[in-house]
């Protein structure tokens, strides 16, 4: 991805020369700084040992950590000690909202790998692998088609963008609308055909546009930065393609898709991400789960284990679960592609 | 560059103390009266009502404040039932904690397990509250071991409301509502053939009361230990066969196209029956107030007949739907007396006739039912008199008294659950009910090990 990649650099470099430049020019530069105590710690170390000082060196030593503290109280409030709040709560059968806790070990565990509830996971597998994968793809086609010199693609990539601007829930509520059975767009129009599919009770319709809908709703985000990255394409590699006699294809699979592969790295990681928690606005707002939990998500899951059922220690468990899902398929991938990923010249 | 520094730092110590301040709360025990700027002990009334209710407890609430003598009762509506447990008991034990607060009988066993609760029969010490004040059948199903659990406010029975012109045009006696199963499906059939103007014959919330109710009419209670009532229920009876006619009946409604499936809870099938694309709905008699309402207005006749049996026998009864009033553990003497005159006063004769009008609830007060009689309002109102005249025709068993478990919320759930099977997954209403039975035993051998 080169525009960001491009500022990541400049930040680095920016970082290293402040390390290096005078005192009183590092506190200055970290007190416009809060949320980065990577950048901070180093000049401010070096700060310590060339001050004689005593209030200097209070200061010098309290400083970062003062500046630090409201966001750390925050994160610590809504981060940290809810996910071991859920941690510990794991391991409990929890009733009437936490108010009655019975220690039963790894028992809510247990009950995420009955037939039943491994359902979910492989059904959660399903639907957000297809809908990273039709969303990745159709944006880079779609960018593909966009960056070919043709008029109004100035229009064309504005109005592709446009679901970007909207909340997920109102996408929802707009997709409900459109395949409501009764009065919704698309059957007004599949009547015509003499077919009128209620979608909203079977599951495999229900799947169906639910994945739509998410596909839809990231595929402006997934081409903005398809679009962006076009636009940035070396030239030289595809010229020596053209020279030696590689069909369009070949040059869209063998150049253009390995050149894009940052972006596509990138994507895949916001991707999956959207398609595991983000989804649950969708769900929320379209199926609520049904018809027959067909498109129960594990983040949807999550929920009615927890506010609807109130199992919060069931749902606690597969909240860790799915955190160790997401950070594992995260950092496979980021594995896997290390090699592969080209970030240009 | 020192001032910044120096604001920065106090701007810091203020962010920490007020995050101290807000987790200082802790465990308070709440036992401090709570006073308004004029020295009146406030008292918080929570409840879940929206609408026409919501506006009506509000004006009954302006009502009591402007006569009341050093009390204001604060209203607050939590949006739904269920909404309004899980608040209650996330608030529970910290100053933002209500003294009064609607619990749906659902969670009658739930919230006596929360400990979030006191009983009416412990703490009402000055007897304020006169349990014989009320009708039986609810204070029966509110008194658990004895005691007499809060104070009988919104209850309601399930009832079958109708389309009178609609059964005209179809040739039935609009005054001879369906009363058995085969005479709800000659009726439907007779409607929808004839009629052609709704869509479908009848509408039924999405909510497991009425699978409660339609098993308990054939007096089988949904629990064992008498429905819960005789000790700690230890399985459900989903197994039954009963509860197997009733799943297939609604199947049958649903393949026959009488019944549009939703599985929007109250809303949709209110909406269908109002819009007449219904011509009969069940629901709570507490919609008696709002369809009165529709119907007036699109001048139709409105009609309410007995809750259908689910067989060709005529049902024993029904079960108690709807919430009471509980007041909270912790409170303080004079808070706690001052919540008690207010539920007193709202559940007094004349308060619960108001509230009976407005709504179609019960007129939970014996004596509310007397001044109703003096002002003619049966008469003039026979439709709001038939949940009453089906109460009194209950025959008091397990069945009709209901189940009581603090599992039940989960049992609720399974029995959708399998519900939705059935008519959309086309399991057969045996298998689906198999799994919704253990679901439910355990359910119940969980929240039994909770004590």
């Amino acid at each position: 991805m080169q525009p960001q990649q491009s500022a990541a650099r400049d930040s680095r470099s920016s970082a290293v020369s402040v390390a290096s430049v005078p005192v009183a020019a590092t506190r200055g530069h970290g007190n416009g700084d809060h949320g980065n105590p990577g950048r901070l710690r180093r000049p401010v170390r070096r700060a310590r040992a060339s001050s004689g000082r005593p209030g200097a060196a209070l200061n010098g030593r309290l400083l970062p950590y003062l500046l630090l503290a409201p966001t750390m109280v925050v994160i610590a409030t809504f981060l940290y000690y809810p996910m071991a709040r859920t941690a510990y709560l794991s391991f409990f059968d929890v009733a009437l909202l936490g108010r009655r806790l019975r220690f039963v070990g790894f028992d809510n565990f247990r009950e995420l790998f009955v037939a039943e509830n491994l359902s979910v996971v492989v059904r959660t597998a399903v639907i957000s692998g297809l809908v990273v994968v039709l969303a990745i793809g159709s944006a880079l086609g779609a960018a593909a088609l966009l960056n070919m010199k043709i008029r109004g693609t100035r229009i064309y990539r504005l109005l592709l963008i446009w679901p970007l601007a909207l909340s997920t829930a109102v996408a929802g509520v707009m997709f409900l609308m459109l395949f409501n059975p009764t009065f919704g767009s698309v059957n007004v129009v599949l009547r015509v055909f003499g077919v009128n599919p209620q979608w909203f009770t079977k599951p495999i319709l229900a799947q169906a546009v639910l994945i739509l809908a998410l596909v839809w709703m990231k595929f402006g985000y997934n081409l903005v930065f398809y679009s962006a990255a076009f636009q940035n394409l070396p030239q030289e590699p595809l010229d020596a393609a053209l020279v030696d006699g590689a069909s369009p294809w070949q040059r869209f699979r063998h150049v253009t898709v390995p050149l894009l592969s940052p972006v596509t790295l990138f994507l895949f990681v916001t991707n999956t991400s959207f398609a595991f928690f983000d989804s649950f606005a969708m769900i929320h707002v379209m199926t609520r789960g049904g018809p027959l939990d067909s498109t129960t998500l594990m983040i949807y899951d999550v929920y009615q284990n927890a506010f609807q059922f109130r199992r919060t220690g069931l749902a606690a468990a597969e909240a860790m679960l799915m955190f160790v899902a997401v950070v594992a398929i995260i950092l496979l991938q980021l594995r896997l592609t290390r090699r592969r990923v080209h970030y240009g010249s | 560059m020192k001032r910044v520094l120096r604001a920065g730092v106090a701007a810091l110590a203020a962010s920490v103390v007020t995050v101290a301040g807000c987790s200082s709360d802790g465990d308070d025990d709440g036992g401090t009266d709570e006073l308004n700027a004029n020295g009146d002990i406030v008292v918080h009334f929570w409840h879940g009502y929206g609408g026409q209710r919501l506006e009506w407890v509000n004006q009954a609430v302006a009502k009591y404040n402007a006569q009341a003598k050093g009390v204001e009762v604060r209203a607050e509506s939590k949006t739904d039932y269920d909404k309004l447990f899980d608040a209650v008991l996330l608030a529970a034990g910290t100053k933002a904690a209500p003294e009064l607060a609607q619990v749906v009988v659902t969670y009658t066993s739930a919230a006596l397990k929360s400990g979030a609760f006191t009983t009416i029969s412990d703490a009402d010490t000055e007897k304020t509250i006169d349990p014989s004040s009320y009708m039986d059948a609810v204070v029966g199903q509110l008194t658990v071991d004895g005691k007499l659990t809060s104070v009988p406010w919104a209850h309601s029975g399930p009832v079958l409301f109708y389309d009178k012109g609609l059964f005209r045009k179809a040739g039935l006696d609009p005054e001879k509502p369906p009363a058995t199963w085969p005479e709800l499906l000659a009726a439907c059939e007779a409607l929808v053939k004839v009629s052609k103007v709704s869509e479908y014959c009848i509408g039924i919330p999405w909510h497991p009361w009425f699978v409660e109710n339609w098993m308990a009419g054939q007096d089988v209670p949904l629990l064992d230990h008498d429905n819960g009532r005789s000790g700690d229920a230890e399985r459900a009876a989903l197994d039954s066969e009963v509860a197997q006619t009733v799943f297939q009946n609604w199947k049958q409604l649903y393949d026959e196209h009488y019944y549009p499936y939703s599985t929007e809870g109250y809303d949709f099938p209110r909406q269908m029956f109002s819009e007449s694309k219904t011509a009969m709905t069940v629901s709570s008699i507490a919609d008696a107030g709002y369809f009165q309402g529709a119907f007036a207005e699109q001048k139709r006749e409105l009609g309410i007949g007995f809750f259908p049996s689910a067989s060709e026998k005529p049902a024993i009864g029904t079960t108690l739907g709807g919430a009471s009033v509980w007041l909270t553990a912790g409170l303080s003497p004079k808070t706690k007396q001052a919540a008690l005159d207010f539920l007193a006063w709202l559940t007094s004769p004349e308060m619960a006739a108001e509230w009976h009008k407005a709504t179609g609830y019960f007129p939970v007060n014996k004596k509310a039912e007397a001044i109703l009689q003096s002002e003619g309002w049966f008469e003039k109102n026979p439709a709001f008199y038939v949940a009453l005249d089906q109460l009194k025709e209950t025959k008091v068993t397990p069945a009709t008294s209901g189940p009581l478990h603090s599992a039940m919320p989960e049992v609720n759930d399974a029995i959708m659950k399998a519900l939705e099977q059935v008519l959309i997954g086309n399991v057969p209403a045996a298998d689906a009910l198999k799994s919704a039975q253990e679901a439910s035993n355990s359910s119940i051998l969980r929240m039994n090990k909770i004590k």
